[in-house]
């Protein structure tokens, strides 16, 4: 398998197999656009992903590099955030500053898989907790003053149980 | 690094996963996820869609609150379609008497374009409808079509005329805009049932059957009769114009619900078998020229789907209470109406789940608790809900914030 050098914002290069790295649609574009040897020793630089972020997404491409490429309509996608994988979870059991710089790098790469996977562990953390709960799983400061937070509350209301 | 340090763009598709109850919650997080929030995209898919609550009533949502933003809140958003839907879903709303008949009555309710148009004695009056006018309605502005000797049965609204069938025998048809009569057909019989489209009117007639009228350049001409057993209670054009179905009283036919083809005049279909005795059909609805709703005396209100069989309906909603349903509107989607035949009752369903209704409640009792009147006939739209009972008109909201308790 012809493989590729990846360097990160730090400049560590990482050596990756080339359909392990094609998961992230920003490399494909750029060795197809580019014009890109594979045999090239030149590294590819990513200057928006630190060494540590990338190694975990390379660990994450490594997984799914078997997977089906994702459904294309974004409207009829089911909206769950109970299908992730087992591995999905674990893996992303890190963090929270891990996991929001693993979302920004999946958003750069352009990886789709990572990218919801990351963004429903998110949503899952936000599930079924109360405004003051969410404050403090993400140690949110609470910017409304009294009177602003009442109408908030007044204009929020509506989703209650009877 | 912080969940808000997130660019807005990756915010809201995190958010895009919440459902309503969560999304109420991320806004009084901060001002920032407030904010992001207020955002349509957020609200575009959430899980399951509310029932009543399509694009089109987004854009009269949006036209209804254009111009009308407060000062921490924007209500020009999807946000508020969703709210308003949910109000429809779990809530009830205010319901207001616009205006009372001394005597008992059997009016009957239209709707074209923003205006509503209803039966009093023997004159039919529009109003013009939306949220900006009290109650929902144009009350100062009204139009009076009259010309009928005795009372009102039935009417309908096509794009420029109101066609409407009497006691006094005869149809009459006025040009919509001008409220003039133009045309004046007698009958043999007393009008039991009526359903108009541009080209064609059909009618029930007592002891008499069903006759159609064609339009010609001369105006509406007889087209042929269709002898019925029975009374002719309810008729339906289907939304093409190509077929039409009648509810009959079902007691020397057992047969109620048939479908006729407009131009040929003969049974195209005949919907459901084994009704009992008396089971007749009250009122119908077309959802789409396929899809049809049909509800009366049997307890049941019944969805049919005209590309099959049609031996049994395609979805079937059973009254736990074992009232009937006198009358029914949907928003064409999933969301469907009815009015029960005992005080001012109306249930509201979600055709995706037929087996128990949104929620239930009574009309029309505001002050007076011997209202034991059936719901004639109603009407929906995106924010409001017309009920017509024996002695009094009704209009119930659904923007405000139904839910809100400043005790807690």
């Amino acid at each position: 398998m012809p493989n590729i050098k990846l360097q990160s914002s730090d400049g560590e290069v990482f050596d990756v197999d080339v359909d392990v790295a094609k998961q992230s649609i920003t490399i494909k574009t750029m060795l197809e656009d580019l014009g890109m040897d594979e045999d090239d020793d030149e590294a590819i630089p990513l200057p928006n992903v630190n060494s540590a972020i990338l190694g975990k997404v390379l660990e994450w491409c490594q997984f799914h590099k078997d997977d089906p490429p994702p459904p294309e309509d974004e409207e009829n996608r089911e909206k769950r955030t109970d299908d992730l994988c087992g591995f999905d979870i674990d893996f992303l059991k890190v963090d929270q500053g891990t996991l929001f710089e693993l979302i920004l790098a999946a958003n750069y790469l352009d990886i789709k898989g990572l990218l919801d996977a990351s963004c429903k562990t998110v949503a899952n953390m936000i599930k079924g907790k109360t405004p003051e709960e969410i404050r403090k799983t993400f140690n949110i400061k609470n910017d409304f003053t009294p009177a602003e937070e009442e109408q908030v509350r007044k204009e929020n209301s509506w989703c209650e149980e009877k | 690094m912080l969940l808000n340090n997130l660019p807005a763009e990756l915010l809201s598709k995190i958010l895009g996963f919440l459902d309503k109850e969560d999304l109420v919650n991320i806004c009084q997080v901060c001002k920032q996820l407030r904010k992001i929030c207020l955002d349509d995209l957020v609200w575009r898919s959430l899980g399951e869609p509310l029932a009543n609550f399509r694009p089109n009533h987004f854009r009269q949502l949006r036209k209804l609150f254009h111009g009308r933003q407060e000062s921490i809140s924007s209500k020009n958003s999807l946000k508020e379609a969703c709210r308003i839907a949910h109000n429809w879903q779990s809530h009830k709303p205010y319901d207001c008497t616009v205006q009372k008949f001394r005597q008992k009555l059997l009016p009957w309710l239209c709707f074209s374009g923003n205006a509503l148009f209803f039966s009093h004695l023997n004159s039919i009056i529009s109003s013009r409808t939306g949220s900006r006018f009290r109650n929902g309605i144009d009350f100062k502005h009204r139009r009076y079509y009259r010309g009928h000797k005795s009372d009102v049965v039935r009417f309908a609204v096509t794009d420029s005329q109101i066609i409407s069938g009497g006691c006094d025998r005869q149809i009459l048809v006025w040009n919509k805009d001008s409220c003039d009569l133009y045309q004046q057909i007698p009958l043999e019989g007393i009008v039991t049932s009526l359903d108009a489209c541009n080209s064609t009117i059909v009618t029930g007639i007592r002891e008499r059957g069903i006759s159609v009228f064609r339009k010609n350049e001369h105006g509406f001409v007889s087209s042929y009769h269709y002898p019925m057993k029975d009374i002719v209670w309810t008729l339906a054009v289907d939304t093409n114009n190509r077929y039409f179905t009648a509810g009959s009283s079902c007691c020397l036919d057992k047969q109620p619900l048939k479908v006729f083809d407009v131009e040929r005049g003969d049974i195209v279909n005949v919907c459901g078998k084994d009704y009992p005795y008396g089971a007749g059909v009250l009122a119908l609805h077309y959802q789409d020229p396929r899809t049809f709703l049909s509800c009366g005396y049997d307890c049941s209100l019944n969805c049919w789907d005209l590309r099959g069989s049609c031996r049994v309906p395609s979805i079937s909603f059973p009254d736990e209470d074992q009232s009937f349903y006198y009358s029914l509107d949907s928003d064409h989607d999933n969301f469907i109406a009815c009015g029960l035949c005992r005080f001012g009752q109306i249930k509201f369903w979600d055709k995706r789940h037929p087996s128990r209704n949104l929620q239930s409640f009574f009309v029309g009792n505001v002050g007076r608790l011997d209202n034991s009147s059936p719901v004639y006939s109603l009407k929906v739209t995106a924010t409001h809900l017309y009920a017509a009972l024996s002695q009094s008109l009704q209009t119930l909201d659904f923007t405000h914030n139904l839910c809100y308790r400043p005790d807690r």
